[in-house]
């Protein structure tokens, strides 16, 4: 991986899962530049609705907080890089 | 069948950056999926887990890092006029958002600039460049900031567009993009507001907490929301239930809703 080895932080989330979201990231970070924080998002939560069901959330950057709720075995938060990256489910699929 | 509950997290990402530059970039595409949800209040196994505490606003330090085959991201900005608008909370559909805040770019309030990428190998750990810092702040002169505390106005249940510039104006907010009733929207303004002038030391987080928890309790489940200087967003949200504003120039707050089934 280009940009270092990822940190989780917080996570409720199978380790399949988990692994596919670091796969995710570090993919967008070879697609994509640090700045272009909405188009990781966008990359990541596409491919996560495709893969894992609709409803996922996703938020890029380096300066948040956040306070959410989510569906359960459906979060992460992890660090890439210089980047800190919420991924979680909020309505599970209907 | 999958369990359906749902639980609650606070995070804050890692602050290793100094303040960001005062840019307002919106990228805002809208699509509706064929399904509709429909809205249930029934959360159990409510739980909150606490990460490490974000140290924000730092002072307004401009350093500059460069970075090798940095590439320079135009802002592309899309600022529309408020509408007004009343949903019913039968059968809402659910429309994805994507939103951003970008540190680099120059903040040009004309049309779109397309992005422009580099194919060169990236860096290990890039450094972020600021750019245009000043510009940014001077083209910002226009913005009024009133001193806050905003509790003695009364709120408009029939609010125009007149209304929600005041509203906007009194505690320095702008509004990036909606999908809210102005009533709405002027609660979470005046709820930031308060939530801001409370805190002895301002934290994302608790700003964070005290937003989702207020619609939560007014409006229902799920809320979320999302407060920081630097971060993009790609989110799927209710009808509705929508909010991306910035406060006093640099603060930019995110607050939308999502449908929540019944466990069954």
């Amino acid at each position: 991986m280009l940009e270092g080895k990822a940190v989780i932080g917080e996570t409720d989330m199978l380790q399949t899962m988990q692994q596919d979201a670091l796969n995710l990231a570090s993919k967008a970070l070879d697609f994509f530049d640090v700045t272009e924080a909405t188009d990781i998002a966008r990359f990541i939560k596409k491919e996560f609705d495709r893969t894992h069901g609709p409803g996922w959330q996703c938020i890029v950057g380096t300066d948040f907080g956040s306070f959410v709720t989510h569906c359960c075995g459906c979060f992460i938060y992890f660090c890439i890089g210089s980047l800190a990256i919420l991924l979680f489910r909020g309505s599970p699929p209907p | 069948m999958a369990h359906h509950s749902s639980q609650r997290r606070n995070l804050a990402a890692p602050e290793s950056n100094p303040t960001t530059p005062n840019s307002n970039p919106d990228l805002i595409q809208t699509y509706k999926p064929s399904f509709l949800v429909k809205h249930l209040t029934n959360l159990n196994l409510s739980q909150t887990h606490k990460t490490r505490p974000p140290h924000k606003h730092s002072p307004l330090i401009d350093t500059h890092l460069q970075a090798k085959a940095m590439a320079t991201s135009a802002i592309q900005e899309k600022e529309s006029t408020v509408p007004v608008k009343r949903t019913h909370k039968e059968k809402p559909q659910r429309h994805c958002l994507e939103l951003e805040r970008r540190k680099l770019g120059d903040p040009n309030d004309k049309g779109m600039v397309e992005d422009a990428k580099v194919v060169k190998g990236k860096p290990r750990n890039p450094h972020l460049e600021k750019h245009d810092v000043v510009v940014a702040a001077a083209e910002r002169m226009s913005v009024s900031l009133a001193p806050g505390g905003g509790g003695g106005r009364r709120r408009s249940f029939c609010g125009t567009q007149a209304d929600l510039r005041d509203v906007f104006a009194i505690n320095g907010a702008k509004m990036v993009s909606v999908d809210m009733p102005p009533f709405m929207q002027i609660h979470a303004v005046d709820c930031a507001r308060k939530a801001i002038d409370s805190m002895e030391k301002f934290t994302s987080k608790t700003l964070a907490l005290s937003l989702k928890k207020e619609f939560d309790g007014v409006y229902g489940p799920a809320w979320h929301c999302i407060v920081g200087t630097s971060f993009g967003s790609f989110v799927t949200h209710s009808v509705g239930g929508f909010l991306y504003f910035s406060m006093d120039k640099k603060l930019y707050i995110l607050l939308f809703k999502t449908a929540v089934h019944k466990a069954a």
